[in-house]
């Protein structure tokens, strides 16, 4: 293994655990200072290779009185001594990968880097292992190129970014639902849309985004004052944005068509999940069922008209509802008031115009990913729930024939899939079938403890920049990464991400691929037809 | 086996040391010196001792009084004197030269003869000696033979022999924390006391 040679060796295993992480004694001449959490190594067991990445990093003393009684710190002559022989550095490492030693070539491509040459780290290597810092050729060797259904997402933390390129597995990413977490600010958005845009570059499914933020549909501006194309831009002809209602400030683009709902489309589980939001009564809830199971469909379009008069004698009143459906005047009274938000969103009718739901589906079916751009609906934290939950369940209903993937993305996701709604919403649904309808969500949120941990521990692929609270990392490290705890919490703050899960061999920690590299490079195997679709798409764009 | 001329004669002798007679009264060369014997192996050595004592020990020296004018007149005056004493050096065992002219830093496995010669190595020889870092095992070994203060009066000896005097010294001093890790306080101390730099001349 002559590469090895040229690696530098940083120090040996003296100890440790599978479970809780390899203890390594840094060489004395290696300084500590080049080091730092979520770097990968490389260990040389006797039969196998292994990789992992630093999860901590400690400093110790072979004998206590060190620490009592330091040498004087302007004692340069003995300090320098001491510091690498009795007073030392142990690296923790969370191990993740071995490959049998014969495996290894330099000729790589006659093994393919696929799951039968790597395995999951199930033993350790044994005590004074040499252990290296994992060389660009290591990481090209685990995370492979780019090709048909790998997509460039970043480059490890550290490293240069034309020397190595992390790959994801996209397509057997997108077979799991996954999520984008990290504080506000630290570049969600600006990964969501690498994912979103190399999966439709590749074309290997089709998505429905619900863009809350008008993060997608539209022109932004990172930082730096850089243009960041939209979605559409990159992709004019495989991308429908569709606004709420008759949006009056459309942004820099012309919208493909106008979204309206009818009242009978919702259902009482719709208003449910609205529950904390408008702040609904859990006696209201109740009601909702009772005017459901008495009115009918129309049910909700009927209860909106009423009148919030006590006169029984009034057939359009509540008090007359209240009478049919046994409920308390007050909670009706209680409930119309707080649904009466409702009335205000021009987007929901009674008779709609047009089937728009019926054409997302369409759009959908026809291979075109759809975005929900929310207009001046921006932010409005009921109508975004509301349409989100509506829109998705129908369209999961119906997807069952479907051959191609779906992917839903939704921001917020503690909205949709806290505890208490977890079990009943749709979206909880779709999390747990995982693969049955070839439907998946790609969830970013902040809060990831204000998720159902059932939902979490569902997901296929994690995608967690900077979190501080203890709790979001606890919830989000659940499970088998608990080691990778200071990896978390010392992210940069800005589109520095640890990936984990899936849809890489192993976790790695990221600096983010620049949105300005997104490109909408032509998938060679286009017909003319399409070549023909985008020139015109083109066209009318942009003139 | 050189051509140099000897200075002493071994009177005392083991595999871990030897005592040797200078042929000169107060001609001893100094603590921290290297030397070795005119044998076949030649035994590789430092000094770390050197005492003055009377020939006989019963009869020891009595005081003369303080009327005379300087050491070398008294010297001069009572050259019986010169009869009386005997500068001797101790040295301790750092190794030998093998038949193939290799040093080995290993204890020999006989002691040098008695009456045998023993002469100074030259500088070139005892940074040759002194190339490889294993020199120091048997040192660090007989620290507590030889003491603290001899330790570092030869490493630092030693350095101004050589090329660059501080990288030797911070090398063995690297070495020496090996060898101290259960006892920090003692390493601290011993570090100091090399920590004053190479000795010259």
């Amino acid at each position: 293994m002559d590469n090895l040679d040229l690696k530098q060796k940083i120090g040996v295993v003296v100890g440790g655990s599978l479970s809780s992480g390899l203890d390594i004694r840094l060489g004395s001449d290696y300084s500590i200072e080049n080091l730092y959490v979520g770097d990968g190594i490389t260990i040389l067991g006797r039969e196998k290779r292994f990789f992992g990445i630093i999860s901590d990093i400690q400093l110790q003393s072979s004998d206590s009185s060190l620490r009592s009684f330091p040498p004087d710190s302007s004692d340069i002559f003995v300090t320098s001594i001491l510091s690498g022989t009795s007073a030392f550095t142990i690296l923790k490492i969370s191990l993740q990968l071995a490959i049998p030693i014969e495996n290894l070539s330099d000729d790589f491509e006659k093994l393919g880097v696929n799951e039968s040459t790597f395995g999951p780290a199930t033993t350790i290597p044994p005590h004074f292992s040499p252990v290296y810092r994992a060389t660009n050729k290591d990481y090209i060797d685990i995370f492979g190129n780019e090709d048909a259904i790998h997509g460039w997402i970043g480059t490890p933390k550290g490293r240069s970014k034309d020397e190595i390129q992390i790959n994801l597995d996209l397509e057997g990413l997108i077979k799991r639902s996954n999520g984008v977490f990290g504080k506000t600010g630290t570049g969600k958005t600006f990964l969501t849309r690498v994912l979103l845009s190399e999966i439709i570059k590749k074309d290997l499914g089709v998505n429905l985004i619900f863009d809350m933020h008008r993060d997608y549909s539209d022109v932004v501006y990172d930082e730096s004052g850089k243009r960041i194309s939209s979605l559409k831009q990159l992709f004019p002809s495989k991308v429908e944005v569709m606004s709420l209602g008759k949006s009056h400030d459309k942004g820099q683009i012309r919208p493909d068509a106008e979204i309206m709902i009818s009242y009978n489309d919702l259902e009482v589980q719709d208003i449910e999940i609205l529950g904390e939001t408008l702040n609904l009564t859990s006696a209201g809830l109740l009601a909702t069922h009772s005017l459901e199971r008495f009115y009918g469909e129309k049910w909700l379009a009927k209860f909106l008209n009423m009148e919030p008069s006590e006169d029984g004698t009034n057939t359009n009143s509540l008090a007359s509802a209240a009478k049919s459906t046994g409920q308390l005047y007050t909670v009706l009274h209680t409930l119309w008031r707080r649904l009466e938000i409702l009335k205000k969103f021009e987007f929901l009718q009674d008779n709609p115009a047009e089937e728009s739901i019926k054409r997302i589906f369409a759009a959908l079916q026809r291979g075109k990913n759809v975005i929900l751009d929310f207009g001046t609906h921006q932010s409005n934290e009921t109508a975004y729930i509301l349409v989100t939950t509506l829109i998705t369940r129908r369209i999961y209903e119906s997807w069952a024939e479907q051959n191609r993937q779906l992917i839903i993305t939704i921001e917020e996701a503690h909205k949709f899939l806290n505890s208490e709604v977890a079990s009943q919403t749709i979206f909880g649904t779709i999390a747990r079938e995982m693969r049955k309808w070839k439907v998946t969500l790609l969830i970013v949120d902040q809060r990831p403890s204000g998720i159902d941990p059932e939902v979490l521990s569902q997901l296929g692929t994690k995608f967690i920049h900077q979190l501080e609270d203890n709790r979001d990392i606890d919830s989000i490290l659940a499970g088998s990464s608990r080691d990778l705890k200071s990896v978390v919490s010392t992210l940069s703050p800005r589109q520095q991400a640890l990936v984990i899960g899936h849809a890489l061999p192993m976790p790695v920690v990221i600096d983010v691929r620049s949105n300005d590299t997104l490109t909408n490079f032509i998938n060679p195997q286009k017909t003319d037809e399409d070549i023909q679709n985008i020139q015109n798409d083109n066209k009318d764009i942009f003139g | 086996m050189n051509n140099y001329k000897p200075i002493a004669e071994i009177i005392e002798s083991s595999t871990k040391s030897f005592v040797a007679q200078c042929y000169e009264l107060y001609q001893a060369p100094k603590l921290g010196t290297f030397v070795q014997t005119r044998d076949d192996p030649s035994i590789v050595g430092v000094v770390y001792n050197v005492f003055t004592e009377p020939l006989d020990p019963s009869r020891r020296p009595i005081a003369r009084g303080p009327f005379q004018n300087t050491q070398e007149k008294l010297y001069e005056d009572n050259p019986h004197l010169s009869l009386l004493f005997r500068t001797e050096v101790e040295v301790f065992i750092l190794g030998y030269i093998d038949n193939s002219k290799k040093y080995k830093y290993e204890s020999p496995l006989l002691p040098a003869k008695i009456h045998m010669g023993v002469s100074l190595l030259t500088k070139e020889e005892i940074v040759s000696f002194t190339e490889n870092i294993n020199f120091l095992e048997l040192l660090i070994e007989g620290i507590s033979t030889i003491s603290e203060e001899i330790f570092s009066i030869t490493i630092r000896t030693i350095a101004s022999y050589r090329q660059d005097p501080e990288q030797f010294i911070f090398d063995s001093g690297k070495q020496l924390a090996g060898s101290f890790s259960h006892d920090q306080q003692k390493l601290i101390l011993l570090l100091r006391k090399l920590g004053r730099g190479p000795i010259n001349g």
